[in-house]
């Protein structure tokens, strides 16, 4: 999957477009807002996992995840594309994702060990991400269907995927360089 | 080094360890199989040099320099295990040790670092290090046998 898919804001986005006039004309909320409410609300399913709400916490990620695909529409919609609210992003959806990782494996729902080795990929995956123009974006997504079957299954899936994806993004940044150099010699 | 060397050392290495199951596929991995990564700089390679034979061309890619071990060693934790490691840190000494240009850091630095003992000529090195490992398997063979 890529960061930004024209295909996708311009097909399937426009279903959501009702929906972002109400948040943004009606509600006025800016993306870098809906950044941090998504923030708020993936924080909320950390604390709900911790207090043992699991099935409630699983509705607070997908809600997450919801309003982390609207900043970004949104501010596609109004044209307001930020370099801060990338950072934002980039900064914010990490911290989530590895503190629900932790609360997983705190509440005894899967082992720390794996919980720490998907952080990891998830922070390698960050590294080269905006460079390689690449992140296979399983992550969140991937704890829900953990609720279903395994969370130590879904955290293995996340490790691997994403440490797949970190060498798939080595291989793309280095394949552009090697064009420059062949250019230049 | 050539791919010959790298096969010799690993076997060596597994002898020398009884490495057993799992452990030898990932040494095999880890210690020649990753040359692999080559394939992808192929069509890079025809289209500038075509059916040429060019000397030092840069085959490697990031799988090949000590930049890798921040996906190498997760993986090894992950299995339980650490010869993925030891067998790409062997495989790493000697392409450093024949290999003129290397970039450790790629793609995150394009900084460049020479080879180890530049003074001694490289087909020198690969002689002693395919004698000596070539030596080692066949003594361990031996005694196990």
């Amino acid at each position: 999957m890529l960061i930004y898919s024209p295909l996708f804001d311009q097909k399937i986005g426009r279903l959501f477009y009702p929906l972002i006039r109400v948040i943004h004309e009606d509600l006025g909320l800016s993306p870098n807002q809906l950044t941090w409410i998504s923030f708020g609300t993936g924080t909320l399913a950390a604390a709900l996992i911790l207090l043992g709400q699991i099935g409630w916490s699983m509705v607070m990620i997908v809600l997450a995840l919801i309003l982390d695909g609207l900043d970004g529409m949104v501010a596609r919609r109004y044209k307001l594309v930020s370099r801060q609210g990338e950072t934002l992003d980039n900064i914010l959806d990490p911290v989530i994702e590895i503190t629900l990782f932790l609360a997983i494996a705190v509440s005894g729902y899967g082992s720390i060990k794996l919980a720490v080795l998907a952080s990891l990929a998830v922070i390698l995956i960050r590294l080269l991400r905006k460079r390689a123009g690449f992140d296979p974006g399983f992550k969140r997504v991937v704890l829900i269907f953990g609720y279903f079957t395994n969370f130590n299954l879904a955290l293995q899936i996340i490790f691997v995927m994403n440490l797949v994806g970190y060498i798939i993004q080595m291989l793309i940044v280095d394949y552009r360089y090697q064009i420059v150099l062949d250019k230049k010699s | 080094m050539t791919f010959i060397t790298h096969t010799i050392v690993t076997a060596a290495g597994v002898q020398l360890f009884g490495l057993k199951g799992m452990d030898v596929f990932w040494a095999y991995t880890f210690g020649v199989f990753i040359d692999l990564d080559h394939l992808i700089k192929i069509p890079l390679y025809l289209r500038k040099y075509g059916f040429k034979k060019v000397r030092f061309y840069n085959w490697k890619t990031p799988l090949q320099e000590p930049i890798s071990l921040s996906w190498i060693l997760p993986l090894s934790i992950y299995f339980g295990t650490l010869v993925p490691v030891v067998a790409f840190c062997g495989h790493l000494a000697l392409d450093y040790l024949y290999n003129p240009i290397n970039r450790p850091l790629m793609p995150f630095s394009d900084v460049i670092v020479g080879k180890i003992l530049p003074k001694i000529p490289s087909w020198v090195k690969e002689g002693v290090v395919l004698g000596f490992f070539g030596c080692l398997y066949i003594v361990l063979y031996l005694i196990k046998k």
